[in-house]
């Protein structure tokens, strides 16, 4: 039984119902949200909203304690990070995801390290990678602390896209990174939706540059779903704005 | 203040008791409360120091040996009087373990077990390297003889353990002042997190040292006894394994809990010898004997720290409040670590249930 | 001249000993944070069962071998059953646990073993090798030892650099966590280090037994020499483990030669002492390299 979302897609992920904290703290409280199959999106709302919590309740990282997560009428709640990057989400964390001190092209490889595949299919893959991002490639025997800061986002991006994922969660790509750097970010973001049809979602403080690439948003307030429409009329809705979004 | 009194009165009547009973039981049974006494004193130090300041250390053995050459030397050379000896050598290796707690302030973790139990195992080979001062492979002895107003007939066993015993509960009642006073509480708040007690105002480093001081000055009088009640101070008598001893009584019976230096101390001094007989009298060799306390230790220990964290004092505890009902003014505290954040927090192995800020 | 040419290589082999307990004292320490007390009891059981075989098939090589593969099961069996639990908790803990590891370890080999000493027989001649007529001070199986190490080392390594097993170990040490995102099975990793770091204790444990007899009790020296020359070389650092241990050993051996045998520990204490008092974390500690 596949869920519909009202416009007939059918939902990539289906978050339902969620409950999951941190020891006595519960950080998400019945969140329900759904990401259209090779859409864009956007998890909002401010610091401590339950953003992040939400990403490593599906990704594993966190055991919720009630709820479904459904990516593909398959239920993974509850299952081990390495599970369920192997069923299909990846999961590209907050400001931690490049590992300084191995190479760049180590770094790419763990990306692949839930595969079965052998080792042409994988140097093949990773030559796409660094056909996609040139920097990479011309860093990729240099060990990744010397990449700047959206060489790094980058090279998280690849090695998340590395274990083709279904679903690609993204914790605040833009953190720390240059308006200019930034906006290619975002676009790199767009562009992997629409050419290869992944389902993103992207988790955002910055709501207004989320808005603008994304084709759905939720909003969350301390734990709750207070929003859930499409992104062009949340970005309409001035009152939500100024009270969830600070703009 | 105000338990002060009550636990004098505890101290007292225990006094009494141990008094009685080693009037009643055979020198062998002296000699044994003797050795608890000693155990305890060297325990409750270590168990204040690890429970309650956080700090490990594997080297409480070197304290005590300390304790016991300074004691055997005095005796030996100025054959003062013994009381005098027992404070002198508790004041010596306080400010040994002034000087360990200072180079060890900055030291944490397996660092800290690391330089502690170096410590251990190099401290008492000195006595072999200068063996003309301090007596070498065959050590020295020691001469304690009953005072002259208890009279000829008076067993010297006897005043061994009036002597251990009154030390050990002085030192108890002491420490449990402490326990309860400032300092202790700052242990504790070094103990659970050092940024937050420094930014309470506390000096930590000061808190730490003055913790290996503390504890260093027991495990002193713990090796004085230990010299006046066995005559014999050698290095064989102070290897790694006491070390290990006293941390294994402290754990059992339950870390930074008084009370559980006392189970511990029975525990490590009284099983022994009984399951050696046990075993032996079932046919087993003596060899085997002798290995099953120590395979039972380290079976405790692993399941003390997995299933019961605060030892025996803390299955006693809960056995009280399952009887008597939750007391809200009953002194069930918390006597192991709290989970505390280390220095390379960020590099532990993520587990399901982390804990870490919301976003 | 010749005495310190027979102090240095003495030493050097020594150091190589050394090496072994402190590398495999780091590779746990890297990948669990947890420092295994009873890598030196896991150590001298392992060569009690060598000996056992040897016993039975006359063959040095075959004991040799089985305690390697003892070591391998002896390491994984000891962080599957008791050391996995403690992941998380607060770091006494593990400390606690391992040191009850050690002494269930050394009751157990007296239980099943006895206490008595034993000699263990070296794989090759331990007669003094010379040049010309200059006694080098050590043997045809001393130099074994050295070159049996330095080649255990090099492999791994190899293993660890240039292997997809290697980078598995290395991503899940660095980063658990993007370990984990990435599919990697950190548990699994962890319980191989174990493994790895047994088959370290197990050769150390072979390699120096001819030497210091065989008893329940006798890898406690060796194993707080090693553990001294990890701390010294920096947990997180393999070669800083082996330039420490290699550092220690010749030391020791130059005290123990020159000066008088009982002052090694004391010795080794005041260089532990020094180092830490400048670089707390140890020679090779590295700058924490701020994660982005």
């Amino acid at each position: 039984m596949t869920d519909r979302a009202a416009d007939g897609n059918s939902a990539a992920l289906l978050v339902d119902g969620l409950v999951a904290g941190y020891g006595e703290v519960t950080a998400l409280n019945d969140v329900t949200v759904t990401a259209q199959a090779g859409g864009i999106t956007a998890v909002l709302g401010a610091n401590g909203a339950g953003k992040t919590t939400l990403l490593r309740a599906v990704s594993g990282l966190i055991r919720p304690r009630r709820g479904r997560i459904l990516l593909a009428d398959h239920d993974v709640a509850g299952r081990s990070p390495e599970q369920i990057v192997r069923a299909g989400i990846a999961h590209v964390p907050e400001g931690q995801g490049v590992i300084p001190e191995l190479t760049v092209e180590e770094n790419l490889r763990i990306g692949m390290m839930s595969w079965r595949g052998g080792r042409p299919a994988r140097a093949a893959a990773m030559e796409e990678e660094y056909t996609r991002f040139k920097p990479l490639a011309d860093r990729r025997r240099k060990l990744a602390s010397t990449l700047s800061g959206g060489e790094r986002q980058m090279l998280v991006i690849a090695r998340a896209l590395l274990a083709r994922p279904r679903v690609l969660l993204l914790d605040e790509p833009s953190l720390g990174l240059a308006p200019r750097v930034m906006a290619q970010v975002m676009d790199l973001v767009v562009r992997l939706s629409r050419e290869r049809g992944l389902t993103i979602v992207l988790v955002e403080q910055n709501a207004r540059s989320a808005l603008a690439v994304a084709d759905h948003g939720v909003v969350l307030n301390l734990g709750r779903v207070v929003a859930s429409a499409d992104a062009a009329t949340l970005a309409a809705d001035v009152a939500l704005r100024h009270h969830y979004l600070g703009f | 203040m105000r338990t002060l009194p009550r636990r004098l009165a505890v101290a007292v009547i225990v006094a009494v008791i141990v008094a009685f009973l080693s009037i009643k039981l055979n020198a062998f049974r002296d000699y044994q409360i003797a050795e608890i006494a000693i155990e305890v004193t060297a325990v409750a130090g270590l168990t204040m120091l690890t429970g309650l300041s956080g700090q490990i250390s594997l080297g409480n053995g070197a304290f005590m040996a300390i304790g016991a050459y300074t004691t055997a030397l005095l005796l030996m050379h100025l054959n003062w009087p013994f009381y005098l000896v027992l404070v002198i050598a508790a004041a010596v290796t306080a400010a040994a373990g002034a000087v360990v707690g200072i180079a060890a302030a900055r030291l944490h973790g397996p660092y800290l077990a690391g330089a502690t139990l170096l410590l251990g195992v190099a401290l008492p080979s000195l006595a072999l390297a200068y063996a003309g001062a301090f007596g070498g492979d065959q050590g020295l002895n020691v001469v304690f003889t009953v005072p002259a107003f208890l009279g000829v007939n008076f067993p010297l066993t006897r005043w061994q353990a009036w002597v251990s015993a009154l030390v050990a509960l002085i030192v108890l009642v002491l420490l449990a002042n402490l326990d309860r006073s400032r300092i202790g509480r700052n242990w504790r708040a070094v103990r659970d997190n050092e940024v937050a007690a420094t930014l309470d105002g506390i000096n930590v480093a000061a808190a730490r040292v003055r913790a290996f001081v503390v504890s260093a000055a027991c495990a002193g009088l713990a090796g004085a006894l230990l010299a006046i009640v066995t005559g014999l101070v050698a290095p064989g008598g102070f290897t790694l394994t006491l070390s290990i001893a006293l941390l294994t009584a402290a754990v059992i019976g339950g870390l930074g809990s008084l009370p559980g230096a006392l189970w511990g101390s029975l525990v490590i001094v009284l099983v022994p010898t009984y399951v050696t007989d046990v075993a032996t009298s079932h046919g087993l060799s003596s060899t085997v004997g002798s290995n099953i306390p120590i395979v039972a230790y380290g079976v405790l220990l692993i399941l003390v720290m997995l299933v019961f964290p605060n030892g025996i004092q803390g299955g006693l505890l809960r056995l009280v409040s399952a009887f008597l009902g939750p007391d809200p003014k009953s002194r069930i505290r918390r006597t192991a670590p709290a989970p505390h954040v280390t220095p390379s927090a960020d590099e532990a192995p993520a587990s399901q249930h982390e804990k870490e800020g919301t976003s | 001249m010749v005495e310190f040419l027979q102090f240095t290589l003495s030493g050097i082999v020594f150091g190589m000993i050394y090496a072994a307990i402190a590398l495999s004292l780091v590779l746990i320490w890297r990948g669990t944070r947890l420092l295994n007390f009873a890598q030196g009891g896991m150590a001298m059981l392992t060569t009690y069962v060598a000996i056992e075989v040897i016993y039975k098939t006359h063959s040095y090589w075959a004991g040799f071998v089985v305690a390697l593969v003892a070591g391998l099961i002896l390491g994984a069996a000891s962080e599957l059953t008791v050391v996995r639990p403690t992941v998380g908790k607060p770091e006494l803990n593990s400390v606690i646990v391992t040191i009850g590891l050690l002494i269930f370890y050394e009751g157990l080999a007296g239980i099943l073993f006895g206490g008595q000493y034993r000699s263990f027989p070296a794989g090759f001649s331990i007669i003094g090798l010379k040049v010309g007529s200059t006694a080098l001070g050590v043997s045809r199986f001393d130099v074994f030892t050295a070159l049996a190490v330095l080649a255990t080392t090099l492999i791994l390594a190899v293993m660890f650099r240039y292997t997809t097993a290697g980078l598995r170990m290395r991503a899940a040490a660095f980063n658990a966590t993007v370990a984990r995102l990435s599919g990697i099975r950190v548990a699994r990793v962890l319980t191989v280090g174990w493994a790895l770091a047994g088959l370290l204790g197990a050769l150390a444990g072979v390699l120096v037994s001819p030497s210091t007899f065989l008893y329940p009790n006798s890898m406690d020296a060796i194993f707080v020499l090693g553990f001294t020359a990890a701390v010294i070389g920096g947990l997180d650092s393999p070669v800083g483990a082996v330039v420490g241990a290699l550092l220690l050993g010749i030391a020791l051996s130059y005290v123990g030669g020159y000066l008088n045998s009982d002052l090694t520990s004391l010795v080794a204490l005041g260089i532990l002492v020094v180092v830490l008092m400048i670089r707390p974390n140890g020679l090779f500690a590295a700058a924490r390299m701020r994660r982005v």
